[in-house]
């Protein structure tokens, strides 16, 4: 090859011309280090062009990315890489939108071997989001070396290789809006998963979230707006869960996860599904501490329903006890009363084993909408006799109550609060907008207040500033 | 040779052309060539690079001696001082200004950096260089790089239709 013809440099060239050709005369490893450096196979193979030096070097790059390559296109331009050795080390291919109708499953089958056959120790295969998923399948082949494994949005059902095949390297698998046949069967087949992540899963048959493995150390799964499947989980090495679920009826929860540490936890319900007396479960999460000084807990969104739950006492208890999949100390509830009284609702909660043993601290966030109703009389709000009730909160030190406005069913709730909390060192009264400094109401604060010396009160304005009693000593 | 100076072991780097080079241990270790060799006890006298002349090897080392964690006279190491976000922006400009070198230098620095397998160096030379010639043409790529076309026009069509997709 000739190097170092002069050429004349046209004025929007970068750097200087002329001299020898120093890039074309690097061995092959350096020039395809600097041509991966380029990151996009397409990009790579113009400059094939270039001169024969160049011919099909990008074919032997190791680390290949596809991106935006019309889709017809793609088995044609995986089928030019060089097989290995030497490993492929990473095969992404990312179909765009605009080079995209893909409705033939045999079109995906065949890249999809086509990338087996290049065996990439990490592999991307991320097509565009498509609304209109189909039952048909299509086979996912085996990757032997691959050791990281993402797939997005494929519209067909992926069919589990038959048992002998196996992903042995495989160490974290993502799967965004796939479906699998299988999942129980594919994880048969990854002794070594580490990580598995579900993420905007569609079903279309009535699969169990079924995750059994030995070897899983984290685990993410997230249902977005769809229906949640039973939940199944058998792994004795997970310590990291993620789960989103959406239920559209009482779930099913069975984990066995003995190492379990970090748990980010969140269930929303559909309206009316679960319920006690007035109030409808919105939302349920269960949070582990990401620092040590922070607290696990466990958040409740409740609302008043448009109608009323009756005997559902049993079965609301046995659904919220259901997402306690690990300790916790502080309850979070958020209630939207729309007016109504929230003491019967709080407490039967408060009664419950597992938060009444557990809890140190407790957050009310009452939320206010400015059309409230009135409560009737015998309204079913007032279902119990919490006024009156004594359940034990041994652990709890710490209160926080947001929104109070001081009507009188919410002192009766501060005074039960007082009175079940016999080792209660802090007690915080946020007030709602709607009540002024001058408020009479303040006063009564401070007078249930005073019959608990021991306890730290403060009542802070919807400012924010401390409100400053006159005529009482409190800190 | 491995001396002692100020505390810190020395070593010596010979270039093919007769120079040497005394380093602190730790900057000449941030080649993991070199490394290998001194933990495995082979750079007791001191270590020829071969095919690095001392004009290179100069750079590289102080390519290695920017890029070396620093440690102060307590050992205590400097970026607990300076905040590492603005470490890296200083040593970012600093490569920037280091790299603007002409072509054939640059063209050894890749060499050098391979052969003495210093990442860092690796990364900086020949993203570089291809920052140089990507969203160029044809023409313009071979005109700074000083390539001739060596097709006849028949394999140029020919390499067009093989790789189709590419240039779609």
């Amino acid at each position: 090859m000739e190097l170092g013809t002069r050429r004349r440099r046209r004025s929007s060239e970068p750097g200087p011309a002329g001299g020898p050709d120093y890039l074309s005369a690097l061995p092959e490893d350096l020039l395809l280090l600097v041509l991966a450096r380029l990151g996009c196979a397409a990009a790579a193979a113009r400059t094939g062009l270039v001169s024969r030096r160049w011919r099909g070097l990008w074919a032997r790059l190791r680390d290949l990315a596809f991106r935006g390559v019309a889709f017809p296109s793609l088995q044609v331009a995986l089928g030019r890489v060089a097989l290995p050795p030497p490993a492929v080390s990473l095969l992404q291919i990312r179909v765009s939108d605009e080079h995209l109708l893909i409705s033939d499953d045999d079109d995906v089958t065949s890249v999809l071997r086509a990338a087996a056959l290049l065996a990439p120790e990490k592999l991307v295969f991320a097509l565009p989001w498509d609304p209109d998923p189909t039952s048909t399948e299509v086979d996912l082949p085996c990757f032997h070396r691959a050791t990281s494994i993402v797939l997005e949005w494929i519209p067909f059902v992926l069919r589990t290789p038959a048992a002998g095949a196996e992903f042995p390297a495989l160490q974290t698998l993502t799967l965004t809006g796939c479906q699998v046949d299988d999942l129980g069967a594919l994880l048969s087949l990854c002794p070594h998963l580490r990580v598995l992540r579900l993420k905007g899963l569609i079903w279309l048959g009535d699969y169990d979230w079924t995750v059994h493995s030995t070897s899983l150390q984290e685990l993410v799964m997230d249902s977005e707006n769809l229906r949640a499947r039973p939940v199944d989980i058998v792994a004795p090495m997970l310590k990291q869960l993620t789960l989103f679920l959406h239920a559209y009826n009482q779930v099913t929860v069975s984990i066995l996860a003995p190492m379990l540490e970090n748990v980010s936890w969140q269930c929303l319900y559909g309206t009316g599904i679960i319920g006690f007396g007035l109030w409808t479960l919105e939302k349920l999460s269960l949070h582990t501490a990401e620092k040590q000084e922070q607290a696990s807990f466990l958040q409740i969104h409740a609302c008043k329903s448009w109608f009323t739950f009756s005997d559902e006492e049993a079965n609301f208890a046995q659904e919220i006890e259901k997402h306690m999949i690990v300790d916790f100390s502080a309850l979070e509830l958020h209630l939207s009363a729309m007016g109504h009284v929230f003491g019967a609702f709080v407490s039967h909660l408060l009664g419950l084993n597992r938060i009444r043993n557990a809890i140190r601290r407790l957050k009310v966030n009452l939320l206010r909408l400015e059309e409230e109703e009135i409560c009737p009389a015998n309204c079913p709000c007032e279902s119990t006799n919490w006024r009156t009730q004594i359940i034990s909160l041994t652990a709890l030190e710490e209160v926080e109550i947001d929104g109070f406005r001081g009507d009188a069913h919410e002192l009766h709730f501060l005074k039960l609060i007082f009175s079940c909390a016999p080792m209660l060192k802090r007690m915080i009264v946020r007030l709602s907008d709607e009540v002024l400094t001058s408020n009479d109401r303040c006063t009564e604060i401070y007078d249930i207040f005073r019959g608990y010396s021991s306890v730290k009160c403060n009542v802070y304005l919807s400012s924010g500033l401390v409100h400053r009693s006159q005529g009482c000593r409190l800190t | 040779m491995a001396t002692r100076e100020a505390g810190k072991k020395m070593i010596m780097l010979k270039s093919p052309d007769g120079m040497e080079f005394e380093v602190e241990e730790a900057v000449a270790m941030e080649s993991q060539t070199i490394r290998k060799m001194i933990e495995d006890d082979c750079a007791d006298t001191a270590i020829l690079i071969p095919n690095i002349n001392s004009k290179i090897l100069s750079r590289v080392i102080e390519y290695c001696n920017k890029h070396v964690p620093t440690t102060g006279a307590t050992g205590a190491a400097a970026s607990d001082t300076v905040a590492p976000a603005a470490l890296a922006e200083d040593l970012k400009i600093w490569d920037a200004e280091f790299i603007k070198v002409n072509r054939a230098t640059r063209f050894n620095l890749i060499q050098a950096a391979s052969y003495l397998n210093i990442k860092g160096l690796l990364d900086l030379t020949s993203q570089t260089t291809i920052d140089t010639i990507s969203d160029n043409s044809l023409e313009e790529i071979r005109s700074f790089l000083s390539t001739k076309n060596d097709y006849l026009p028949e394999e140029e069509q020919t390499i067009r239709r093989e790789n189709q997709w590419a240039f779609q």
